[in-house]
């Protein structure tokens, strides 16, 4: 069995956040179950911290620029079709990763000093 | 026998076989056909046959090359007579004695042969077709130099001799049981060619199908044994005889160990090993290890050229550090140019603090660049990435100059496709890069123009800026995600660190995250051994008890990130490092799937706008019973803890198994982990 692993490695991929019109209603425990079943944590980690891809959490890019990147990514991010991940359900993974907090500082992390 | 017997004729000139501690040497006058039969192929084995090979030997013909004396009835009884006349069991007639026993075995030579070598261990899982090698090694080698491995399967063999090589510098043997050995063993050679690591795989056979056992020895003889895996190793023999035996395994292990090297193959016969060689002494050839080829001077002194004058030089470095002077030479030639490295890590090759260990960020810039044992030169200034329509596209400056050094050249074979797509470099130099990186700093250094040492301040200035940066940056980036279950890479990588920074320590594994290459302190040739080669899973775990094999008598921490699936491969490596006391920390990086395969599917849903939501997941995880490979890793003898969920009992687990592997014994930790 063998695994094209560079390919994915070599990813630039930016996903799933989104700024205005997001519903009051969604709450963040529904956005990391779609986090989570539309693979988002695949590449960038259950918090989003980055891993085969780079980091999307706690930080998000405004709505407008997020949603071209999911719908239309430049790189080798597989595009999220709206048949496949609707408005809703984006703005629910949205609230998930903007209530991720802020981790402490790496100083405060012995094993980082 | 008529192969063997021609053969035998040959090396029967050498003179009479039989003395007079053979046990042949004793046969009567009174020989059946089938005694006559017996002996014509101990001797033939021996090489001593002489022309006389194919003709059974007459009484007289016996008699005459022995100190046997003839018997007659006035003769008063022997010792042996009357002993056998008094029933004592110990005493065995001449016939009895040649239907019994063998009292100098052909595979005692293999294993003389062996031991000339300097290999200092056998891997293998049991198989008849070599049971007399086996015996050979334990009862007339003692079992040291070379110590025989228990292994569980051959890939496991094969791949601890992969890991061991780029430890210790010195190719593992591993004996495979025919057949079946042989295409178990097929993934790991295949791993071990790509990757350009020597392993000698001897493989044992029954070719005379006359003397074949009925039944499974049939099925686990083949015509041409190595067959399977001819395609990627560099050399194989057949010998049909001992002294060609002892010619091929010399021959054998120095093209394996002259670059690029590889794995290499002898067929072991059967008959061969288990036959006497009766009291024929043969030569075993000498070892001339051939020197690395090095790079034409004038090719060189032109890279230097390039080099020298180049504004923004590039170095890339892939299989290049062979030991530590390695690292040395390509630190010495980087600081001449002020020339970024970027590591790939095929080895461990420039260490990680130096301010020119940079990324691939390094090569946008670059006008010259300069490839060291590149597998992929077309890879380093172009992609392909994975989207519908695959397309090349530049990744560096379109005037870019790529000069290689490395041996890639010299030697490929053309079914398996790991040589990587062509690209027309600049300038590309056959030979081998470390042995080539002498002449080069050399030629360097008399062409840099003297008005460049401004421009190398500049340099130094930017690169060291650039280094720091980066550093600061991944380690800001390893505290998100730090207090995450499942536990973070960075943090599994970290606290992994944490309690092994103030030991001598080595990576013994392949990583699928970054963390260790940015922010541990890599400097030793030792402290890391590189990749598969080939990406075939199943390499880790073998490997990395290979490679701690080879650190054992230094006393060094050894650390294995261990993938969950990988590990699944070849499990029983676990109870090989248990059995034989190799001390190993392995940490799981379990994060419960063929990750890279979950990706791989959630890319082919969401391009086909179907099925995204968690069907990649299909196939592709190890779930439903999760694996526990704590309680795996016990059963194999292996001391364990996990699995780890929650990421602040890492720590504490770790220092336990610390003090485990420091006193000798393997230890394993479940941590169930980020996907990367």
């Amino acid at each position: 069995m063998m695994r094209n692993f560079g390919a994915f490695m070599g990813a630039v991929a930016i996903t799933l956040m989104v700024g205005a019109g997001v519903s009051s209603a969604q709450q963040p425990d529904s956005g990391r179950a779609l986090f989570d079943a539309n693979g988002c944590y695949q590449c960038h980690g259950y918090a989003g911290q980055g891993g085969a891809a780079p980091r999307i959490a706690p930080s998000p890019y405004p709505f407008e620029a997020f949603a071209q990147l999911v719908r239309r990514p430049a790189n080798e991010m597989p595009a999220y079709a709206q048949s496949v991940l609707g408005d809703a359900d984006l703005q629910a993974i949205y609230r998930y990763v903007r209530s991720l907090p802020e981790p402490a500082p790496a100083a405060d992390i012995p094993a980082l000093r | 026998m008529a192969l063997f017997g021609a053969r035998g004729a040959c090396y029967g000139q050498r003179g009479p076989v039989i003395e007079g501690s053979n046990v042949a040497s004793e046969l009567p006058d009174s020989r059946t056909p089938e005694d006559s039969t017996s002996l014509s192929r101990r001797k033939f084995l021996a090489g001593a046959t002489g022309a006389a090979a194919g003709a059974a030997l007459t009484g007289s013909e016996a008699g005459a090359q022995t100190s046997v004396t003839p018997q007659s009835a006035a003769a008063p009884p022997t010792q042996g007579q009357l002993d056998r006349e008094r029933g004592n069991p110990d005493v065995y007639t001449p016939e009895e004695l040649d239907r019994y026993f063998v009292d100098r075995p052909g595979s005692d030579f293999m294993v003389d042969v062996i031991k000339s070598l300097g290999i200092d261990y056998v891997a293998a899982n049991p198989g008849s077709s070599f049971r007399g090698l086996q015996e050979s090694l334990v009862n007339h080698g003692g079992n040291t130099k070379p110590e025989l491995l228990t292994c569980l399967h051959e890939e496991q063999a094969v791949a601890m001799g992969h890991g061991y090589f780029k430890v210790s510098g010195k190719p593992m043997a591993v004996a495979c049981h025919g057949t079946v050995g042989v295409q178990h063993a097929a993934m790991a050679v295949y791993n071990a060619w790509c990757d350009r690591a020597p392993v000698v795989l001897l493989a044992g056979n029954h070719l005379d199908a006359t003397e074949r056992r009925a039944g499974v020895e049939w099925a686990h003889s083949a015509q041409d044994c190595v067959r399977p895996i001819r395609d990627y190793i560099k050399w194989d023999d057949t010998p049909v005889s001992l002294p060609h035996f002892a010619e091929s395994l010399v021959r054998a292990y120095k093209i394996a160990m002259t670059p690029p090297m590889g794995p290499v193959a002898i067929v072991a016969d059967g008959h061969l090993q288990e036959e006497s060689v009766g009291g024929e002494r043969f030569a075993i050839p000498g070892l001339s290890a051939t020197q690395p080829p090095r790079g034409d001077d004038n090719a060189v002194r032109e890279a230097a050229r390039l080099l020298a004058t180049a504004e923004f030089p590039v170095i890339v470095a892939d299989r290049v550090a062979r030991d530590q002077s390695g690292i040395e030479l390509l630190v010495e030639l980087a600081e001449a140019l002020q020339a970024p490295v970027v590591d790939l890590h095929g080895r461990m090759n420039f260490p990680n603090g130096h301010y020119l260990n940079q990324g691939r960020n390094a090569l946008v810039e670059a006008d010259v660049i300069l490839g060291l044992e590149l597998t992929d030169a077309w890879g380093v200034v172009n992609a392909m990435r994975d989207r519908v329509h695959r397309e090349a596209e530049r990744v560096v400056r379109p005037d870019v100059k790529l000069v290689t050094i490395g041996v890639g050249d010299l030697f490929w074979r053309s079914n398996y496709q790991n040589f990587q797509r062509y690209f027309d470099a600049e300038l590309s130099i056959a030979g081998d890069a470390q042995a080539t990186l002498p002449s080069l700093i050399e030629a360097v250094k008399a062409v840099m123009p003297r008005t460049t040492s401004a421009r190398l301040a500049e340099r130094e200035k930017k690169w060291r800026a650039a280094h720091t940066a980066r550093r600061a940056s991944v380690l800001d980036a390893a505290r998100y995600g730090w207090n995450d279950s499942p536990v973070s890479t960075a943090r599994l990588a970290m606290e992994t660190w944490s309690v092994i920074r103030d030991r001598d320590w080595a990576l013994v594994s392949e990583s699928f995250f970054s963390w260790p290459f940015d922010l541990w302190q890599m400097d030793r040739h030792y402290q890391h051994i590189g990749g598969s080669g080939g990406a075939g899973v199943g390499y880790g775990a073998p490997s990395a008890v290979g490679a701690a094999l080879a650190h054992r008598d230094a006393g060094r921490v050894c650390v294995n990130f261990q993938q969950d699936g990988d590990l699944m491969y070849v499990p029983g490596v676990l109870w090989t490092a248990a059995h034989h006391r190799i001390p190993l920390l392995s940490v799981m990086h379990n994060n419960r799937a063929y990750h890279m395969e979950v990706m791989h599917l959630q890319r082919m849903a969401a391009r086909r706008q179907r099925g995204v939501d968690g069907s990649a997941r299909v196939g592709n995880t190890l779930e439903d019973p999760f694996i526990d490979f704590a309680t795996v890793a016990k059963g194999l003898g292996v001391w364990s803890a996990g699995p780890i969920t929650d990421p602040e009992d890492l720590r504490p687990a770790l220092l336990e198994a610390l003090a485990v592997v420091e006193r000798g014994e393997p230890a394993l930790i479940d941590v169930v982990a980020q996907p990367r």
